[in-house]
């Protein structure tokens, strides 16, 4: 009964929380310990030897409780944390940071011209004449730049943050659909399939933000021993590397969200289809505005579901 | 990556009915004999909706899980193998066909499109490149 009461505790432990939460809680206290231990100069023996001290099960439970304790806890905290550090690690800074993140939003606006230029030269060269070195600097070019803004005014000073608004950026220009606006309702007409690859590629951004902020709280540690700001730097980097191929993910499966599923949204609502891609900025823009302002779509007739 | 079809899944959940009850509860059992049924008749969105409902099952039941990824022979979550995942490689990028000119001299500066909505300005008369058909049409 009781070997039953674990086996489920610990099922509903590991599916709740998985190893991509509850890791890098683990390592991060782990890594304290050890810090710690490092700093107190005593050898593994003394440590056992002392714990072995504790020789009724009472002490072993609260123990236990207790670590489990501030692992599940530190690690809802974290998860709380994690769409403000998201925030932040996008660029959206507080007043106080502002003016710096417009100032660097510009810098990077100068190195993508940069970029664009060289794909400008490229793009004309014809696609027959270009060496093999060109045609991958255009491929690598034509790729990289699809992952910054479009509009420059909504250029961010750091790269995650160029990653996800390009995204969130792209209904807005190919067809006229606010994100903010849309992005709900097209959640509750897209399949469970759809609804999961997003959940899923979200769930990795959300674990590369977490393991960053774990990387970055890892420094703490340097009071006790040097090694944990090494430590730190390095799980910190890989976890920002981590969070930009996540992003560029989570982007693509936003856009094509969009892009397959934007027509059932607009039957959903019963307005009428664009006729043609031209004419998509001009619905998409009256779709929005209908749907949060409830303006926009007076002159318009409801479609009948029953004629296909 | 290995891809592993909805029908091979249940195929080899199928494969292991002899081994659900010491794994399953029996509500599960008589469930998963339920959605095995509907998606027998091979309706894709059935087939589909059953395989997600069998996922989510085995998600709860690690031995379970063992068990249908080796009547599969593979290793690791099942879930996983139904993810999306980029291409790996360096792909030809597609045609870039938009050519935007200035509309003051359509000869003397012109730009490639690279997306749409991108705003593309003649240096040196301060206008707003328009589509080179556009101008064709007008001539």
């Amino acid at each position: 009964m009781f070997t039953k009461f674990w086996d489920k505790l610990a099922e509903g432990l590991a599916g709740r929380w998985t190893v991509q939460t509850l890791g890098p809680a683990l390592a991060f206290w782990g890594g304290g310990i050890l810090a710690l231990v490092w700093h107190s100069g005593q050898s593994w023996q003394e440590i056992t030897d002392r714990l072995e001290t504790l020789d009724n099960t009472a002490s072993y439970i609260a123990l236990a409780v207790g670590g489990l304790l501030v692992l599940t806890t530190s690690s809802a905290v974290m998860t709380w944390l994690q769409l403000p550090a998201l925030r932040l690690l996008e660029g959206y800074w507080p007043w106080q940071f502002r003016k710096l993140g417009f100032r660097l939003a510009r810098h990077v606006e100068k190195r993508l011209q940069n970029k664009r230029d060289r794909w400008q030269q490229l793009a004309d060269i014809e696609r027959q004449e270009r060496t093999a070195e060109q045609q991958s600097e255009y491929a690598r070019l034509d790729a990289e730049l699809a992952y910054y803004p479009v509009d420059q005014r909504h250029l961010m000073p750091t790269k995650l943050g160029n990653i996800l608004r390009a995204a969130e950026e792209y209904p807005q220009m190919r067809y006229g659909l606010a994100m903010g606006v849309c992005w709900s309702r097209l959640w509750l007409v897209m399949s469970e399939g759809t609804q999961e690859a997003l959940t899923q590629a979200r769930q990795r951004l959300n674990s590369a933000v977490r393991l960053f902020v774990w990387g970055l709280l890892f420094a703490v540690w340097t009071a006790w021993a040097w090694w944990a700001l090494l430590a730190a730097v390095v799980v910190a980097l890989a976890a920002y590397w981590g969070m930009l191929q996540a992003a560029g993910i989570y982007g693509d499966l936003l856009r094509s969200a969009f892009d397959l599923h934007r027509f059932a949204l607009y039957e959903q609502v019963r307005l009428p289809l664009p006729s043609t891609p031209a004419d998509e900025e001009i619905t998409g823009g009256r779709l929005s505005e209908y749907l949060f302002r409830g303006t926009g779509s007076d002159s318009a007739q409801f479609t009948d579901p029953t004629q296909k | 990556m290995i891809r592993i079809s909805d029908e091979q899944i249940l195929q080899a959940v199928e494969n292991t009915r002899s081994q659900w009850t010491a794994m399953l509860e029996d509500q599960e059992v008589n469930d998963l004999e339920q959605w095995l049924i509907q998606a027998a008749t091979g309706d894709p969105e059935a087939v589909r909706q059953t395989t997600n409902r069998v996922l989510e099952l085995l998600q709860k039941h690690p031995q379970a899980r063992v068990c249908v990824t080796s009547e599969l022979g593979i290793k690791g979550d099942l879930k996983s193998l139904r993810t999306y995942s980029p291409l790996a490689g360096e792909h030809a990028p597609p045609p870039a066909s938009v050519l935007m000119v200035c509309p003051k001299d359509p000869t003397h500066y012109r730009k490639r499109l690279h997306q749409k909505g991108q705003k593309l300005f003649c240096p040196e008369h301060g206008v707003p490149l328009v589509p080179a058909d556009s101008i064709e049409q007008e001539e």
